[in-house]
């Protein structure tokens, strides 16, 4: 068994891993702002999205899950700390075969990149259905983390034959179809799946406020779930009766985790909300736009091939904006207490130490939430009008945020070599 | 006589009850203090309630986004002040020694991680062998369990019916 995943250390090795990544990707884009209005399937923008997705983002999620679950579950990971470190390991290694494969064109290195990640994948599916069955808690919160686990593998397994499938045509159907089946299921399937409960455990603990409407955040889980269901063969076959059942379903799930979350944020005791808590309800308001945007999409009858426009502003509205403001918000507030728990925990009582919200830079933090947002609604601008100096100036303001959230995160990973003296 | 205004939102958390305890502990039956903080200091008004049942009032005269101000009056002569002593050398308000029992109870529901379990390790440090500490605590706090076995300390979390949790430690 394993003791708070490695004293710490795995969480934290996912979540600078995911750092690096998402602060090379935005470099990236801003020296090359020309992808922001080239064709969704272009090798460098699916390279850049794979960059940001399971090389940013989902590395976060991970370190952030396995932080994040044993307290939710109220049970130490039910999996060897020596099976963690390995899934480290191989999703770094597996991230830079991906996405060095799609840059290049070579769908064979990255379907094998894609491999070593689907195996990472299995071990967290395994870490979370083991430690999910040791555990007794079985609200809705809980059961995100399992489906979340489960989503994600068919996302990564499904990815991987998407790769394969250009080589030896595996799966006779469309690749833009197919493509958008797989974008579903990892970013509704794991990262949304994963927000409707992680947010309902973070929210009340960092605002001093209460889960509130316990039903509303079972109805809005069931909902995504029946939602994805219906997508996935709805986005497949271009069955239109099943995918507007599929996009009521997830409006539904929106309109109900939605409601539990604005009444568990008006619940809270600390009226003022802090960058990260910020970030995190800016995030959710841009994760119901993106729905509004794939509605639009479906009923319009656009998809990536006949209207590549509508699929750059739902990726950037979904993924650069909803997910990233969630998701990094969420850090504000996981990284501080994970560095102060390794720096200072074993002091307490000992001797005087700072608190957690000490570690960072409420003006970084600040910084990187004004660029962040600013540069991808001047992104969003330049796809809406093609205009590229528009695309130049909002990737420069984007990766100028990236920096800064990085530097803050550098700032409190210090702790750990230099800390503060009582 | 306007009440006297007590500012505490700049204070750092571990002298901000001492000295909300200390003004309420200065004041004469019928006088108030102004107590002014950054947010509303629910976990604070809950040990009022536990601590001074019926000898006192708590009235928000303004909820503003940026602080809270609430005027707090003694209306009554409390019967139990909080007492320290015991087990502990250190002074916190929601601290309650029972000395028959060598039981010291802290209540840090309603605080932000890490908070809790700081306040918690902070009373642990203070408890002499023999006497237990029982703090309760809004979920069942895993990390500082993890903390608890690195140093040796026995202890067992039991939840309570209204879900929270009931830890209770011994060195």
């Amino acid at each position: 068994m394993v003791a708070l995943t490695g004293g710490g250390w795995i969480p934290l090795g996912f979540i600078y891993w995911g750092l690096i990544a998402g602060t090379a990707s935005s470099i990236w884009v801003a020296v090359s702002p020309q992808l922001l209005l080239s064709h969704p399937l272009q090798p460098g923008v699916i390279a850049l999205v794979h960059a940001w997705l399971p090389g940013f983002l989902l590395s976060i999620c991970f370190g952030a899950v396995y932080q994040l679950m044993p307290v939710v579950l109220g049970t130490d990971l039910a999996v060897r700390s020596g099976w963690l470190w390995g899934h480290l390991c191989i999703h770094v290694f597996g991230t830079l075969i991906l996405v060095a494969g799609f840059a290049h064109g070579d769908y064979p290195l990255a379907a094998a990149g894609g491999l070593f990640i689907s195996i990472g994948v299995l071990v967290f599916m395994i870490t979370c259905e083991t430690t999910f069955a040791r555990s007794d808690r079985r609200d809705a919160v809980a059961w995100t983390f399992l489906l979340a686990g489960y989503w994600l593998m068919a996302t990564v397994v499904f990815g991987t034959l998407l790769a394969l499938n250009k080589r030896w045509n595996l799966i006779p159907l469309p690749a833009t179809q197919l493509l958008s089946v797989h974008a579903h299921m990892g970013l509704i399937g794991f990262f949304l799946t994963l927000l409707q409960g992680s947010t309902f455990q973070l929210v009340p603990m960092f605002t001093m406020g209460q889960l509130r409407n316990a039903g509303s955040i079972r109805n809005g889980l069931i909902f995504s779930q029946a939602g994805l269901l219906c997508l996935g063969p709805g986005i497949a076959w271009g069955f239109k009766p099943v995918l507007m059942a599929g996009l009521l379903f997830m409006t539904l799930a929106m309109f109900f985790s939605g409601h539990a979350f604005s009444a568990t944020l008006r619940s809270r005791k600390r009226k003022r909300l802090e960058p990260g808590i910020k970030s995190f309800a800016w995030g959710m308001m841009a994760l119901a736009a993106a729905t509004l945007l794939g509605t639009y999409a479906i009923h319009s009858g656009s998809d990536l091939a006949s209207d590549p426009k509508i699929a750059r502003l739902y990726i950037t509205v979904g993924v650069a904006l909803a997910l990233s403001l969630a998701i990094l918000g969420m850090l504000c507030k996981i990284l501080p207490f994970l560095i102060w728990m390794k720096a200072y925990g074993g002091k307490i009582g000992k001797q005087k130490v700072p608190l957690a919200t000490e570690l960072s830079s409420r003006r970084l933090e600040m910084s990187w939430l004004m660029l962040h947002t600013s540069g991808i609604m001047v992104c969003l601008s330049a796809v809406l009008w093609e205009n590229i100096l528009l695309a130049v100036v909002g990737t420069l303001l984007f990766a100028t945020g990236s920096v800064c959230f990085f530097s803050n995160a550098t700032r409190i990973v210090l702790h750990l070599i230099y800390p503060r003296k009582p | 006589m306007n009440p006297t205004k007590l500012n505490v939102s700049k204070l750092p958390c571990e002298t901000k009850l001492s000295t909300i305890f200390q003004q309420w502990s200065d004041l004469k039956q019928g006088e108030s203090f102004v107590l002014i903080n950054g947010f509303d200091p629910a976990p604070l008004r809950m040990q009022f309630e536990r601590l001074y049942p019926g000898v006192h009032t708590w009235e928000y005269l303004k909820e503003g986004p940026d602080n809270v101000e609430i005027l707090i009056t003694k209306t009554g002569n409390s019967s139990s002040e909080v007492a320290f002593s015991c087990c502990s050398g250190d002074e916190s308000a929601d601290e309650n020694d029972d000395h028959s029992k060598q039981i010291r109870e802290l209540d840090v529901r309603g605080y932000e991680p890490p908070v809790p379990m700081m306040r918690i390790l902070e009373a642990l440090e203070t408890l002499h062998p023999g006497c237990e500490l029982h703090a309760t605590t809004d979920r069942r706090p895993i990390h500082l369990q993890n903390e608890l076995k690195a140093r040796g300390v026995s202890f067992e979390s039991l939840e309570q019916q209204d879900g929270s949790w009931l830890n209770i430690l011994s060195k």
